[in-house]
């Protein structure tokens, strides 16, 4: 005998269970990867001897960059590469990036292995769901994908870990945190070449006190799928907020399609959008 | 002629006591203190949005936690001081606070059903205002009396250190103080603090 119960699912938790993951892709695997996809794509064009060839790809890729070399510094878009005299390609290679205007923003590559990187930063969080100043860092071992077309050259998150937290301070005693999690390794690739992030992110013609100033739309141009990923929701400094975890799925996504199995409170979920 | 007893009864007392507070006004100089309680105040925020106002990561998963079932609150406590610049007019301040007591339902258990409900003192209302009281019957036992108050209102959570302010008003049309120097007074308010009556008393020097 079978017998079928339904549950109803708690619509409230199941927004805030995206929402959390959403802040998650965008603001820690989009911001890992940026850097390093302009870095990585240049480079590997830049090798190409022949020069019509070299000039096609640069043009097609970065058409909606400015893309210039000044010395040691690579600028592609707002993002400024000291390059250090190495090549990205080659293991033992650390380049480190800015950006092209004031902005807490640091980020660094180092090349430890063929098609392998390790990408480590710390940034204001800007395009974020969370209006109030918080910090993204992350440290992640990203690798090169065997099927990229040029233009949308595809990466894999092996390992690693990202942290979204409050920039208040200790003795206000409150602050949140969201920790990520690699747990099987994520395919991603950019998704628009044409978006320059910071541009979007921050009125760069104005001197500006706040950086939600021309505030855009947090949804960020990175598309993932297959692996998993663990994430972690805390309070510090309130002992009385149960902590939340969740368990991202994404082995039935693919390129075309967004479908995310997450686990909270014991329970599977699959969404798509 | 029980009843004509008993109707003789109640005019006979309710004209001495006009004829004992003819003779009988406020001064000038005047002090008066005043404690009251009563009013259902009126709460124009959205719980969420006074946990959530300064959209922190902390206060988004604080406001999650659960959604306010059934909000339930002391009423309006006041304390306030007046000086009579007229027989007839006084002017002063009052500080009132009420409290907030809500009761959440947690949000993050995916199974509604499941949801464990709690309940906690969650807001406070504090409103300081500056006002005008206008008697228009100044008697040494009784008076009747309307005023007119302006100032602020903060609503602040308990999980939230920001503080919300707005514009308050208050007014009672009608109010009526029974005593010398220690009275009791009841009376009507409306206003963006609270609406409804309000008892207490008030001692002057």
């Amino acid at each position: 005998m079978v017998s079928c119960t339904t549950m109803e699912i708690n619509t409230v938790t199941a927004e805030r269970d995206k929402e959390i993951y959403d802040e998650c892709r965008y603001n820690l695997l989009y911001n890992a990867l940026e850097g390093l996809s302009r870095a990585v794509k240049w480079q590997k064009i830049s090798t190409i001897d022949d020069e019509p060839l070299r000039n096609y790809f640069m043009n097609m890729v970065f058409s909606a960059y400015e893309c210039y070399e000044k010395g040691d510094v690579l600028h592609i878009g707002n993002l400024e590469y000291h390059r250090n005299g190495y090549n990205i390609l080659v293991p033992g290679a650390v380049w480190n990036a800015g950006l092209a205007f004031d902005s807490d923003y640091e980020y660094s590559i180092e090349c430890i292995g063929e098609g392998s990187w390790r990408i480590v930063f710390t940034m204001e969080n800007f395009n974020s769901a969370f209006y109030a100043p918080s910090t993204a860092t992350g440290d992640f071992f990203v690798q090169a994908s065997d099927v990229p077309s040029i233009a949308e050259m595809e990466f894999v998150f092996v390992s690693g870990s990202g942290r979204i937290e409050d920039e208040m301070t200790d003795d206000m005693g409150r602050r949140g945190v969201i920790d990520m999690y690699i747990e099987e390794p994520v395919n991603a690739f950019i998704s628009d070449k044409g978006y320059d992030y910071h541009a979007h992110g921050i009125s760069i013609e104005d001197e500006i006190e706040s950086p939600f100033f021309d505030y855009y739309p947090y949804t960020l141009p990175v598309t993932v799928y297959k692996g998993a990923m663990s994430i972690s929701a805390d309070v510090y400094g309130d002992s009385g907020f149960p902590g939340q975890f969740y368990y991202a799925d994404l082995s039935m996504a693919s390129r075309n399609e967004h479908i995310v199995k997450i686990l909270h409170n014991g329970i599977w979920t699959s969404y798509v959008w | 002629m029980c009843g004509r007893r008993f109707y003789f009864i109640v005019i006979t007392a309710f004209m001495s006591l006009v004829a004992g507070t003819l003779s009988a006004q406020n001064k000038v100089g005047d002090n008066e203190i005043r404690v009251s309680y009563g009013g259902v105040a009126n709460l124009g925020y959205d719980f969420r949005y006074a946990e959530n106002d300064d959209y922190s990561i902390y206060s988004y998963l604080i406001s999650n936690l659960g959604t306010p079932q059934d909000v339930r609150q002391s009423g309006v406590i006041s304390l306030s001081y007046d000086y009579f610049v007229k027989n007839w007019l006084s002017v002063g301040g009052t500080l009132g606070t009420a409290f907030f007591y809500t009761e959440y339902q947690n949000n993050y258990m995916a199974d509604p059903t499941l949801a464990a409900s709690w309940s906690e003192w969650s807001h406070g209302l504090v409103s300081v205002m500056a006002g005008a009281r206008f008697h228009f019957l100044n008697k040494k036992w009784v008076r009747l009396y309307a005023d007119v108050n302006v100032g602020v209102n903060m609503l602040y959570a308990r999980n939230n250190s920001s503080v919300m302010a707005d514009f308050a008003f208050q007014t009672s049309p009608f109010g009526i103080s029974i005593g010398k120097k220690v009275s009791g007074f009841l009376e009507l308010d409306f206003g963006t603090l609270y609406n409804g009556g309000n008892i207490g008393i008030s001692v002057k020097f």
